[in-house]
């Protein structure tokens, strides 16, 4: 199972390397992304502090629903799918690796990137090191999550639009939770429980969406 | 008891019933063919057998037990080669075999990697990306994993000779036979005629082709 | 895998035995016992609707601080209590049909979301109309509304979903999958919009503060829930009944039915 899961996981790493492109264009979204809102709410220093937590973790969220049709859609459409539902590892093994590796490949940076753009915002200094935290915290939850919802809609038309219209009302329990961890943070409030709340919830998503994955990819490959 | 046995299956695409009432036996050492026209069925009912589809109708039997109880034994002992490549076209036919394989469970050494692309004829190109092979090449990327297959016993591979030259016609007809003696089980579907020198069985799926308007 | 199946192995041995309740899994059997039961729903709705209506507008008293604007939570409060127990029937007949593998399950699936989703929609409006003259604003962002709202998309969700894949069979399954993670996550997403609102609203702008019930309020509310509830059911049975005939099309008992029904239209017709 271990030799599967390190295979999986070296073939994707190495993919993602090749086709780094792709993960530097999600990273240039968050960044002109995140710069548009001062376009549209001006430049009051007050106000963006006041919404830098939020508007951060809005676009990083959108960031990593723009990344989710690239988990499957190559390997579905080049039979690699097929290959691996048919391997006799159960599937949260490779399933895992999968996931494992896209999130560090693309959710991660977006954590690294986060407080950079937060200079922007002329944030509190304890947000510069929240910030990244809830994200990484989080962020496993909307791999997750997005994944069952990419496995879903895997072939269809117009599957990035379905995909945002599934995944994004499930997304914003996390929303809810990051951005108040971090304004919680900021404020001197106690914020422990939604940072337990976002771990929990990640916990959570890694036990239950690898079912609704695989189940969803079968589907997609009859 | 037989190796894989079928009993009144039927196939499905969409609302059309393609074939029912197909019934059979395979024991090992057996190579066979799977003929009829195109959209007779013969991918479909590849796909079932392996797994990736459900049965429209009927039980398949992988050594006496059915298919929904064996399901575990039966991914460990099957190779699919389907329609699809299964290979990456980032990558390098070196690294698409050594996945291939991992996925089978094998993880054979460099050289011997090397010597299988050797033998279907990519020894020069094992570090390219396949996005720079044409179309033969690349399927034969995808059948350099049967030289790994042999823990394999039942081989199902779709239409696997075409787009290849004689000569990797006559490696991949070669393969099969070796396996076959070794007491493996080959289905494969084709339309070409294949230099097979062990006897080989020939299964019409057009004979099973439903009576028109069949209520299912 | 093989408790299942056995389990599985007994209902469709119980679906085939003509005197079991099991055998309106099969379509036709379903399409026969609905067309029994969807006039019978039907009427209890109209029924029961005309009454709690009546009583809503003319018998319950009004409500001293809110005048008479407050009988609008007659329609409210059912409307979101219909959209949350449809969303669960929805997850609950996903579950069945992938146990045990039966269509009709599905199509009651896909038969109930366009009425959870209308009863979102009517919650949705009525609350607006009931915020703009208590509170003086159409859209206060209560934690209520919020999660109405956020079910009304997970809804739409499901629709596009089912009706974007070509396939009955993946399109049932996938409906399947999505509603019963949809209904996993729908307490998850109330309790955080519910964190949420209290973070930002303080003393919090509460729609759901519905005046202390009188008995006769009480019983109004839940003459108008039986009402609403009828309703569904007459309806989703109906929509069902259709979506059996579309999908045993090639079958000679669906294509009887079918003409039957176009002849009794014809003849009602003339």
């Amino acid at each position: 199972m271990i030799a599967l899961f390190l295979a999986v996981l070296r073939r994707e790493a190495l993919l993602a390397w090749r086709s780094r492109a792709d993960t530097l264009v999600a990273l240039t979204f968050f960044v002109i992304v995140a710069t548009l809102f001062p376009f549209g709410v001006g430049t009051d220093e007050r106000l963006l502090r006041t919404i830098a937590p939020g508007i951060l973790w809005v676009t990083a969220l959108l960031a990593v629903l723009l990344t989710l049709p690239r988990l499957f859609e190559h390997d579905w459409r080049d039979g690699t799918l097929e290959q691996l539902l048919l391997s006799a590892e159960p599937a949260p093994v490779w399933l895992g690796a999968k996931l494992l590796a896209h999130w560090v490949t693309t959710a991660v940076p977006l954590a690294v990137l986060a407080p950079l753009l937060a200079l922007l915002y002329d944030v509190e200094p304890v947000v510069y090191g929240w910030l990244p935290v809830t994200l990484l915290l989080g962020t496993p939850m909307l791999t997750l999550i997005g994944a069952v919802g990419a496995a879903l809609t895997l072939g269809l038309r117009a599957s990035g639009l379905l995909l945002a219209l599934l995944v994004l009302p499930l997304f914003v329990p996390v929303l809810i939770f990051g951005v108040d961890a971090v304004t919680s943070a900021r404020d001197g409030a106690p914020f422990a429980a939604q940072l337990a709340l976002l771990a929990g919830g990640s916990l959570a998503a890694t036990a239950l969406a690898p079912w609704g994955c695989a189940a969803a990819l079968r589907l997609a490959v009859e | 008891m037989a190796l894989l046995r079928w009993h009144d299956l039927a196939g499905r695409r969409g609302e059309r019933l393609l074939f029912h009432r197909l019934s059979a036996t395979f024991e090992p050492g057996e190579v066979v063919r799977i003929t009829g026209e195109n959209g007779v069925g013969k991918s479909t009912l590849l796909r079932m057998v392996a797994g990736l589809l459900p049965v429209a109708r009927g039980t398949i039997y992988f050594r006496d037990q059915p298919l929904s109880v064996a399901r575990d034994a039966w991914l460990a002992e099957q190779c699919y080669l389907g329609h699809a490549l299964a290979a990456n076209e980032l990558l390098s036919p070196r690294e698409n075999v050594r996945f291939l394989c991992a996925l089978m469970g094998a993880y054979p050494s460099s050289r011997a990697v090397d010597e299988a692309l050797a033998q279907v004829g990519l020894a020069a190109q094992r570090d390219l990306p396949l996005k720079v092979l044409s179309a033969g090449q690349r399927r034969r990327v995808g059948l350099a994993r049967l030289f790994f297959a042999r823990t394999r016993t039942v081989w199902l591979l779709d239409e696997p000779l075409t787009a290849l030259d004689q000569a990797f016609v006559t490696t991949l007809t070669r393969l099969i036979e070796a396996h076959a003696q070794a007491g493996g089980l080959i289905l494969l579907t084709t339309h070409q005629e294949a230099p097979f020198c062990v006897p080989v069985r020939t299964l019409d799926l057009g004979a099973f082709r439903p009576a028109r308007r069949r209520a299912a | 895998m093989s408790r299942i199946d056995a389990w599985r192995a007994a209902a469709e041995t119980k679906m085939r035995s003509p005197k079991s309740w099991w055998r309106f899994a099969a379509p036709k059997e379903f399409f026969w016992l609905t067309g029994k039961l969807v006039p019978w729903f039907g009427w209890a709705a109209v029924l029961l609707a005309v009454v709690g209506l009546y009583a809503a507008f003319f018998v319950a008293p009004s409500d001293f601080r809110q005048g008479e604007v407050y009988r609008v939570i007659y329609i409210h409060v059912p409307a979101a209590w219909m959209s949350m127990i449809i969303y669960l029937a929805m997850a609950f007949w996903g579950i069945v049909g992938l146990t045990l593998n039966t269509r009709v399950s599905f199509i009651l699936a896909h038969a109930l979301a366009p009425t959870g989703a209308l009863w979102c929609f009517v919650a949705l409006w009525t609350g607006a109309l009931w915020g703009k003259p208590t509170w003086g604003t159409y859209w206060a962002w209560d934690a209520r509304m919020t999660s109405q709202l956020l079910l009304m998309f997970l809804y739409l969700g499901y629709i596009a979903l089912v009706r974007s894949i070509e396939d009955p069979r993946r399109a049932d399954r996938a409906g399947a999958i999505l509603a019963i993670v949809g209904s996993i996550n729908v307490p998850i997403i109330y309790f955080s919009v519910q964190w949420w609102n209290t973070l930002h609203q303080g003393a919090s702008v509460s729609l759901t503060k519905a005046p202390s019930m009188a008995t006769v309020m009480l019983v109004t509310m839940l003459i108008m829930t039986f009402a609403a509830w009828s309703y569904s059911i007459a309806v989703a049975l109906a929509r069902a009944r259709s979506m059996v005939l579309l999908r045993e099309a090639h079958t000679d008992w669906a294509q009887k039915a079918a003409a039957a029904m176009v002849a009794k239209r014809e003849a009602e017709k003339e």
